[in-house]
């Protein structure tokens, strides 16, 4: 292990029986509507976020709080003005799993929508969970329906080109990752999907799985 | 069975609610999301199925569309084999106040096993019911003239409520009238007509299915410094009544303002 007997979250994912990916993208959505003013867009966005810290559990009971992305950015966002919007958010426990016999607690306590400071629609997320001394993981999927309010686009602006598959992109560059490169290889793992604590851009995400 | 309800956060937590008109006859587009505190323990190795109910808020008339999203959200185990299950999920109207129900069977076995909590997230597209209550509030001026017909110069001045109505019998006591303030009422329009002003209230989406009094209480500036007690008393419609899907309004619950002088 990379810091004496604590293994890195890196390790204590390759260590689990699932390799579940970590580089998932989720569609948005938009809807036209007509109200209530002053929204004309209704947006429905999914995002996954971790259920555990992905750690050498022992047997406390973990309480944590995190925030889990999403790809859906307002359109037209000026952060000197706080967006109106209106959500209806909720999340569940997708997956969970251990390497060996272990009570456990694995909870999903409380769960709300956002706009962070670059406009990016975001959950914030209070979590808890409770192991025995097994490597353990769990996640959540989380959906968001906002109402809010996006300004057309203007006709005068260029268009063209065409949109990269930037999952496909992300999933390729991440093997290039030393460190995951290592610890997949190290575990015989080198073939799974990869990929630990990435966020909706590719990068790492000091929120998820720390 | 259980029933959760999302007016209580130690029932229903993380409640939130979109409400998006979808342009055609009164359509709306509802999400409603939450996490329902179920709070089913297991102490053996039997299987556990249980139904809950979680009253959803939001009233209607029709249920056109629905599609409703329910998954674990809190789970625990002491190291046995276990079952948690959110299992078969529907939408439905209650049929006597018309409010939105999502109905969930879930199921849970192990030795010691919880499942203290689900989420949900439901869609549906709805005509709604808009309950209200309306009436007049009649004076005489020289009680109060309100310089114009300016709803704000009128407003402050009357307070308008619909309670909750209970008789209650306490144990070897008399029974008295309990009225629990549910929802304000809006001035809406003022006339003034010679030596009388007339009110005009309106109190939107009050409680459904629950017995209900509306009262005025007349501010300060009614009867100036005349002396005597304002009261403002119902001269019309029932004092008490209940509001349901196939009648979800009460009109013409009117009051008077008058001034009683003890000689």
């Amino acid at each position: 292990m990379a810091n004496g007997d604590v293994p890195t979250p890196l390790e204590a994912y390759a260590a689990l029986p699932y390799q579940f990916p970590l580089v998932e993208t989720f569609p948005v959505l938009r809807i036209p509507v007509i109200g209530p003013a002053p929204y004309n867009t209704l947006v429905v966005v999914r995002g996954r976020g971790p259920l555990t810290q992905y750690r050498w559990a022992g047997d406390d009971l973990n309480r944590f709080d995190y925030i889990a992305g999403t790809g859906f950015k307002l359109i037209g966002f000026d952060p000197r003005v706080p967006p109106p919007f209106e959500h209806s958010t909720t999340g569940t426990i997708n997956m969970i799993q251990t390497t060996d016999d272990s009570a456990f607690v694995c909870a999903i306590d409380d769960v709300t929508g956002f706009f962070d400071a670059q406009g990016n629609w975001a959950m914030a997320v209070k979590a808890a969970d409770q192991w025995d001394q097994v490597f353990a993981g769990a996640t959540a999927n989380f959906s968001s329906w906002i109402l809010c309010y996006e300004p057309p686009p203007s006709p005068d602006l260029p268009r063209g080109g065409r949109r990269l598959d930037w999952k496909a992109m992300a999933s390729r560059d991440l093997l290039q990752i030393p460190s995951i490169r290592h610890s997949l290889a190290a575990n015989g793992k080198a073939k799974a999907v990869p990929m630990s604590r990435l966020n909706h851009t590719g990068a790492v995400d000091s929120n998820c799985g720390s | 069975m259980q029933t959760l309800d999302v007016r209580d956060p130690n029932q229903v937590t993380s409640v939130s609610q979109i409400d998006a008109d979808l342009g055609v006859a009164n359509r709306r587009l509802l999400v409603l999301s939450g996490i329902a505190l179920c709070n089913l323990d297991s102490s053996d190795d039997d299987l556990h199925r249980d139904e809950t109910v979680v009253r959803l808020g939001v009233y209607a008339r029709n249920l056109e569309q629905w599609s409703a999203f329910v998954g674990l959200a809190s789970i625990a185990n002491d190291e046995t084999g276990f079952v948690f299950a959110t299992d078969t999920t529907q939408v439905s109207l209650d049929p006597q106040s018309g409010e939105l129900l999502l109905t969930t069977f879930l199921a849970l076995q192990g030795d010691d096993s919880s499942l203290h909590r689900f989420s949900y997230q439901v869609v549906v597209t709805i005509v709604r019911v808009s309950p209200h209550i309306a009436g007049k509030i009649r004076w005489p001026s020289s009680l109060f003239r309100p310089a114009s017909e300016d709803v704000a110069l009128v407003a402050p001045q009357l307070t308008v409520m619909a309670n909750r109505y209970e008789r209650v019998t306490p144990p070897g006591g008399f029974p008295f009238d309990r009225l629990t303030p549910l929802i304000p009422g809006q001035i809406v329009k003022v006339d003034i007509q010679g030596d009388w002003c007339e009110a005009h209230y309106r109190i939107d989406n009050p409680a459904m299915v629950t017995d209900l009094q509306v009262t005025v209480t007349p501010g300060a500036i009614f009867g100036g410094a005349s002396g005597g007690n304002i009261v403002a008393g119902q001269v019309n419609g029932p004092r008490i009544f209940k509001l349901t899907v196939g009648a979800p309004s009460q009109d013409d619950i009117d009051f008077a303002i008058s001034q009683i002088v003890v000689r």
